[in-house]
């Protein structure tokens, strides 16, 4: 028996069905991660935003033929969820490699002064997946995919105003954990 | 843990910690749309379980102090240190980020005494929003003089191209540190707001937006005065948000100075950040009033609309006996007071409004023409140009947007548009190469401009302002869409509306001259020489006659040279050689003399390495080997120069494809295959950069396939013939893919694609013919 194609896990998925957008990430994570580490590489030293890494990411498998762009909204978010993977491995990395002055930092502005801890997020957000998967994953295509609200929309099948709302009650709720830092507070929707 | 002694721990609650979680979770879900007041008494009655209660006000809290923003993830590696900057020396870190690092530096000039901080920003940094931030931070921080806000000293770049801004030292602590260290009475962490607001309220007189105003970024000397600093991310921001973000910031600083508020104080901060921008205070001076106020005892307009609060403040301020009368009068003056505080507030507003309109226009007229042409200029600029262009965008926008806009803002801001579709996709030097951003910001341009130009055909910004989006237009349809009769005909529209200024100044005559040029390329575009010559030769007639004054202008030389460059191609083409030849020593003269002038300038490199490839082009074909590979070699140079400052640079890319080209016929016309073969790579490099910059768009695909075409025949004259034959299969699909999308120009219809298919069938197949030299 021959595995099912990409169109077909990704159908699935759109049906609901959440062990084919695990199977899509396991296909698709080594071309996203070769991508992924080749930026890496190429901006060593240098700052970039996860958003526009997810993008081209995905540009360059719609490009290569790999995927419909129609798809790109689900992508997107298989791309997020691999590039939270990637950043917490190298900021675990990073961690203890004392000598490289790299700090791995999460903010929008991309001054990062105030950003939080990104391991200390993701301690956060392993905790608010067991509690809600839900608010997790919206946490992860906007944090670390920068995907827009009407492609989260398509991947969870949620309308934007209950996204925002969800996305708002997510903040609040990693911002407690974090300590509430209100350094890097920011209200953006 | 900010939080931690008044909630339990996620996770160590007695009973089932994800119950608790998920039943707090979903009550803040519901609380979100549950007004603030209502908030107490809606939580008492929908839960009386302890745990929960206390894991939702724990959210709330952080709801309101912090949230995250949408994201992205940036890593910075950050290098040594250097010694010294300028008459500075480098004498400790004081943080880093990944912006760049801060330092303190002392003045060892020998002249005085200066403690210092540093801002290093990474040069590979200077992307997006930070250069914008940047630039503006210095230009304006520089003019600033404010006793509560740290005072910018200098700035430069960093030998290595990393930016840096030297800023007074301030030695002071975070507000919130200082108050609770001070044990700070409830009016001096009052009155710390309103010192930080009424700077802000300065600044924001200025231009300057913080948009971070955090505890970290007010300090607190040791004597007690506060000093706003870190404007490292002060910027000119949206104009719709502006003056907001900062009144929300302000807020959430008092909000953490007093953990503890009055009614009255927790309506201000309740004020300051509530959610819609337009419900907060419309200004930062408008939210110290009401602090003082408050200091003051009087009314805060916080609380305005409970009556009987006001009448109550009154009451208690003037004790007087609460007699019938009395209470009559108060009722009397409260009224007056609300209709008083009314016309206030809207005349406010209406101040306000007219401020931030005059600012809006101001820095989009900065943003997309002084400011873009001075970022173009430095190395590795497209990131932070197309930041510009956004953030012109957004002052256009709201420009734009401005109900009942006069005539003269209809026509700037339908100038913007035209001017930022120019650096998003039009030819010009500099560009990003986004061609479908370019039409619809035409689109946008042309919804503003052309009722403007009914409404006032005489007046000259208008038809200045037509004329280019008429012109840009045109480019984008001949370069970009292949559609030559349509930019033909806005090419004349352009002519008609500039004619009757055309010789009064300077910037007219170089529109105009450049209007009769695009009716030229029309037809030279497709080929059609004898078309386009006559035009050429009108512009450089027109632009030869002007009077000294005018023609001396630069803007004047620079068109002259771009039609002389035209008017020699439309010659050579034709057969008058000797037309060509002094067309193209002259448009060679001036570019020599422009750049000569301001030798770092791109767009003078680019006229100058235009007019020489064309030369070394024209020479070729005339059998001047030597003269045309000198050309070539200098186009080719000065083409990789611009390519090296920013290999983003559509407009760059394009320049370098083409001389090489020239170069690799060059090479290959001398029998050098390994010299052509480098040279070739080299330009087909830049193709596929140019391609993907387009998004595929079918112009830079039909050049990419020109290039494959004419090497593919280099290849094939210097007997390289699996070379050559690679090169036109690939030319050839790319033909028919543009035919397949309804995307192939008549010229390569009927030329270049049938071509192709006969070479590739007569030359690559397995019956292949012997050797013999083809021309192209």
């Amino acid at each position: 028996m021959t595995a099912p194609s990409a169109d077909a896990l990704i159908a699935a998925w759109r049906s609901g069905d959440l062990s084919a957008r695990d199977a899509l990430l396991e296909r698709f994570a080594p071309e996203l991660k070769a991508i992924a580490s080749a930026q890496l590489r190429r901006e060593r030293g240098v700052s970039f935003s996860s958003g526009d890494l997810v993008n081209d990411a995905i540009l360059r498998l719609v490009q290569m033929g790999r995927m419909h762009i129609n798809d790109k909204a689900h992508m997107m978010a298989l791309a997020a969820r691999l590039m939270r993977r990637i950043l917490i491995d190298h900021a675990r990395q990073r961690r203890t490699d004392k000598r490289d002055h790299v700090r791995v930092v999460l903010n929008e502005e991309l001054d990062g002064e105030n950003g939080p801890d990104l391991i200390a997020l993701e301690t956060a957000l392993i905790r608010l997946g067991a509690i809600d998967e839900g608010l997790m994953a919206i946490v992860e295509m906007r944090y670390f995919g920068g995907m827009a609200m009407g492609d989260i929309a398509e991947v969870t099948g949620l309308s934007e105003a209950t996204l925002k709302r969800r996305w708002r009650v997510a903040r609040a709720w990693l911002a407690d954990a974090l300590g509430g830092d209100p350094a890097d507070a920011r209200h953006d929707d | 843990m900010r939080w931690a002694a008044i909630r339990p721990m996620p996770g160590m609650t007695t009973d089932d910690p994800l119950t608790t979680e998920r039943a707090a979770l979903a009550l803040f879900e519901e609380l979100i749309d549950i007004r603030e007041s209502d908030r107490d008494s809606w939580i008492a009655q929908r839960t009386a379980e302890p745990a929960v209660k206390a894991r939702l006000i724990a959210m709330i809290t952080a709801d309101r102090v912090s949230s995250l923003g949408t994201g992205a993830a940036a890593i910075a590696g950050i290098g040594p240190a250097p010694e010294r900057i300028g008459a500075y020396r480098i004498t400790g870190l004081i943080g880093r980020g990944g912006m760049g690092a801060v330092y303190r530096g002392t003045r060892d000039a020998g002249d005085f005494a200066l403690d210092v901080a540093i801002k290093i920003i990474k040069p590979g940094l200077l992307s997006d929003q930070l250069a914008v931030r940047l630039a503006a931070e210095r230009q304006v921080l520089a003019g600033m003089n404010h006793p509560n806000i740290a005072r910018l000293l200098d700035g430069g770049t960093l030998p290595d191209g990393a930016p840096y801004i030297i800023m007074e030292l301030i030695d002071g602590q975070p507000a919130d540190r200082w108050a609770n260290a001070a044990a700070a009475s409830t009016r001096t962490r009052v009155g710390l707001v309103i010192t930080a607001a009424r700077a802000v309220a300065h600044a924001h007189q200025r231009l300057v937006i913080h948009r971070d105003i955090t505890p970290a970024n007010v300090l607190v000397t040791a004597d007690g005065t506060v000093k706003l600093i870190d404007f490292g991310i002060a910027r000119v921001a949206d104009a719709a948000t502006t003056t907001a973000a900062d009144v929300y910031g302000l807020g959430r600083l008092l909000a953490r100075l007093l953990p503890a508020p009055d009614a009255e104080l927790a309506a201000i901060i309740a004020r300051a950040t509530a959610e819609d921008a337009a419900a907060r205070y419309p200004t930062a001076d408008a939210l110290a009033d009401d602090l003082t106020a408050w200091r003051d005892g009087r009314v805060v307009a916080a609380m305005a609309g409970g009556r009987r609060y006001a009448i109550g403040k009154f009451v208690g301020r003037h004790r007087l006996a609460a007699g019938a009368s009395a209470a009559a009068l108060v009722l009397l003056l409260g009224a007056l007071g609300a209709v008083i505080a009314a016309n206030g507030q809207a005349r406010a507003a209406e101040a306000e409004s007219a401020a931030r309109f005059a600012q809006t226009r101001a820095v989009a007229r900065a943003l997309l023409f002084p400011v873009y042409d001075e970022v173009a200029k430095v190395n590795g600029s497209t990131a932070a140009k197309a930041a510009l262009a956004r953030t012109g965008l957004s002052y256009l926008e709201a420009l734009a947007a401005m109900p009942a806009a006069p005539h003269d803002v209809q026509v700037e801001a339908g100038r913007g548009f035209v001017r930022l579709a120019e650096v998003t996709g039009g030819g010009q030097a500099g560009q990003l190469g986004r061609y479908a951003d370019a039409n619809a910001l035409l689109a946008r341009a042309e919804a503003l401009l052309v009722p403007a130009w009914a409404a006032r055909p005489g007046d000259r910004a208008t038809a200045l302002a037509f004329a280019a989006l008429r012109l840009e237009q045109a480019g984008t349809n001949l370069y970009n869409n292949n559609k030559a009769d349509a930019a033909r005909a806005q090419a004349q529209a352009a002519e008609a509306a500039l004619r009757p200024l055309a010789s009064r100044d300077a910037e007219a005559a170089a529109l105009y001259a450049t209007a009769i040029q695009a009716m030229g390329d029309s037809h030279g575009w497709n080929d059609d020489y004898p078309g386009a010559f006559p035009h050429h030769a009108q512009a450089e007639a027109f632009l030869a006659g002007l009077p000294p004054a005018l023609a001396a202008d630069d803007r004047v030389q620079a068109a002259r040279s771009g039609n002389l460059r035209l008017l020699a191609e439309a010659a050579h083409k034709t057969g008058r050689a000797e037309i060509a030849h002094r067309a193209l020593d002259d448009a060679i003269a001036i570019n020599r003399a422009r750049l000569t002038a301001l030798p770092d300038d791109p767009p003078r490199q680019r006229k100058l390495a235009t007019s020489l490839w064309y030369a070394s082009v024209v020479h070729r074909t005339n059998a001047r080997a030597a003269a045309a590979r000198s050309a070539s070699g200098e186009a080719v140079a000065l083409a990789r120069r611009m390519v090296a400052r920013d290999g983003r640079d559509a407009g760059a890319l394009q320049l370098l494809a083409l001389t090489a080209e020239v170069q690799a016929q060059l090479l290959a016309d001398a029998g050098d295959a390994a010299g052509n073969a480098a040279i070739a790579a080299e330009m087909l490099a830049a193709h596929d950069r140019l391609v993907a910059l387009a998004g595929d768009a079918p112009g830079a695909r039909r050049s990419r396939a020109a290039a494959l075409r004419t090497q593919g025949t280099n290849r094939w004259n210097v007997k390289d013939t699996a070379g050559a034959c690679r090169a036109w299969r690939d030319a050839l699909a790319s033909y028919d893919a543009l035919a397949a999308a309804g995307q192939l120009s008549r010229l390569d219809a009927n030329n270049a694609s049938p071509e192709m298919a006969r070479l590739v069938a007569d030359l690559c197949g397995s019956a292949r013919p012997p050797w013999r030299r083809v021309d192209i």
